[in-house]
């Protein structure tokens, strides 16, 4: 009976030591090689950033003063830049336009404004037909980074026993770059194609009803992205609490397990199990706070450079305002719109991967 | 030029006018063409260094050869606008009708590069 005892007992810890040793091996040695391709994926000037700012930890790079550094010196590196004033140089230009034009006949003044529409329109469509193919180069490499952070992450929670949400946030992951990606590479150019295309039209004939049409899709594209972001909250707050739950209930029960079946060796395996679970939740930690650092890092420019020509944007339309009847007014209006679209694609998209790192650090 | 200098040119070349109608009114026309045509050629300096400017305000970035079509346009427009003035003036209002009409078939023929360029975008979205 004794023999039988020991040899149960044996067996046992045999068990537990063995399929947790391999498990945990075979998660390593996965998180090992995710860790290596991490590493080449961080761009050169995000590191840069983050080294100049010697900014390590989360709450170095979210504090309100790192926050305004970040922001201040991407704006003013983008108004350095200079190349929005260009709707500055646009806008007096065609002030010049419309005094000479003012001063012709009202069949020949038609003309003129509608040469002045057509140049200042294409200009500003190759401008903005610009900034939005480099938009999408910029969040496609912030995909791409913070997909393979995410994985990695995803990969610690696996290991430390923490099954449910690692699978709740490998699909929210999955889904979540799926859409950016989608976003990026489908969506964007052509919105912004079609919107001024319709507002060009709408400015050269005059047309209301193409006025109203470009309006509705702006307030649509925009809603729908509020909307995405607040479903994403939910269902990421209410999928991690579940999750969350589930885990740390097994966590316990497999301690209790391990503590109370075992009567000699159950404090020290349990011990030790707190100790791996641990550690693990540090790198875990480490590699969420890296990626909420790189994405603020990463963001923080393009919404730096969006929201100057946006406020370069505004202002050219309060210029041409002064000129009632002038067509192009209507069309950098339109022209604003789109950056003010894209500018809410871009803080809706950087906040849902923020949350996901800020999900992965609140695993237990 | 300055303003008073083209204002004077301007007033002498009325009195001209006033002064021809009593004695030849067919002078009257030439007078007007070359007095015309004086004001619009001393604008000319002016209005270059204000496009020029803006122009070199806009740098690389908006391309060169639009702007070029849009002096082409705004200039196309005056020399027709003052074209059909003249022919209104002589009387000749039928020539003035279809001088516009030319000027803007002409213009329109200007934008068409733009036009082109924009429907190439939107047929390659």
């Amino acid at each position: 009976m004794k023999r039988c005892l020991i040899v149960s007992v044996f067996l046992f810890v045999f068990f537990v030591f063995s399929v947790h040793s391999l498990a945990d091996n075979s998660a390593y040695l996965e998180l090992e090689s995710n860790l290596q391709n991490l590493y080449t994926e961080i761009p050169d000037d995000v590191l840069g950033i983050i080294e100049k700012n010697e900014l390590n930890s989360v709450d170095d790079v979210l504090s309100f003063d790192n926050v305004i550094v970040l922001l201040a010196d991407s704006i003013a590196s983008a108004f350095v830049k200079g190349k929005y004033s260009v709707f500055l140089s646009l806008a007096f230009f065609v002030f010049i336009g419309e005094v000479i034009n003012r001063s012709l006949n009202a069949s020949m003044s038609k003309m003129a404004d509608f040469a002045i529409l057509l140049v200042g329109g294409v200009s500003v469509f190759e401008l903005l037909n610009g900034l939005s193919a480099a938009f999408i180069e910029k969040y496609t490499n912030l995909s791409a980074f913070a997909s393979s952070v995410a994985t990695v992450s995803i990969t610690a929670i696996a290991s430390s026993a923490s099954g449910a949400s690692a699978t709740v946030l490998g699909s929210i992951c999955t889904v979540l770059f799926s859409i950016f990606n989608y976003i990026c590479s489908t969506v964007v150019l052509p919105f912004v194609n079609i919107y001024l295309c319709v507002n060009l039209s709408g400015a050269i004939t005059g047309d209301f009803n193409l006025q109203r049409m470009s309006s509705f899709l702006r307030n649509t594209s925009i809603g729908i992205i509020s909307f995405v972001l607040f479903l994403f909250s939910c269902i990421m707050s209410v999928q991690s609490s579940i999750s969350m739950t589930q885990d740390t209930l097994m966590k316990k029960t497999l301690k209790q397990i391990l503590s109370s079946g075992l009567p000699v060796l159950g404090g020290t395996v349990s011990d030790g199990l707190d100790t791996f679970f641990t550690s693990v939740t540090g790198l875990k930690n480490s590699v969420g706070v890296l990626g909420i650092t790189s994405t603020v890092v990463m963001s923080v420019y393009p919404i730096a450079e969006l929201f100057v020509c946006f406020v370069i944007l505004s202002f050219t339309c309060f210029l041409l305002s002064f000129f009632e009847g002038i067509s192009l007014y209507g069309f950098m209006m339109s022209a604003r719109d789109v950056i003010s679209v894209l500018l809410c694609i871009t803080l809706s998209l950087s906040i849902m991967i923020v949350l996901i790192f800020y999900f992965i650090i609140k695993v237990v | 030029m300055n303003i008073i200098s083209i204002v004077s040119v301007s007033v002498i070349g009325v009195f001209l006018v006033i002064l021809l109608r009593e004695v030849n009114s067919g002078y009257i026309l030439p007078v007007s063409i070359v007095l015309c045509g004086l004001i619009l050629l001393s604008i000319y300096p002016l209005l270059y260094e204000l496009f020029s400017y803006s122009r070199e305000l806009m740098g690389i970035s908006v391309n060169a050869e639009d702007i070029k079509l849009l002096y082409k346009a705004i200039a196309t427009a005056f020399i027709v606008q003052y074209a059909s003035d003249l022919s209104r003036e002589c009387g000749v209002d039928s020539v003035a009708s279809k001088l516009e009409i030319a000027g803007k078939i002409y213009m329109l023929s200007l934008c068409l590069p733009l036009v082109k360029n924009l429907l190439s975008t939107v047929i390659n979205i």
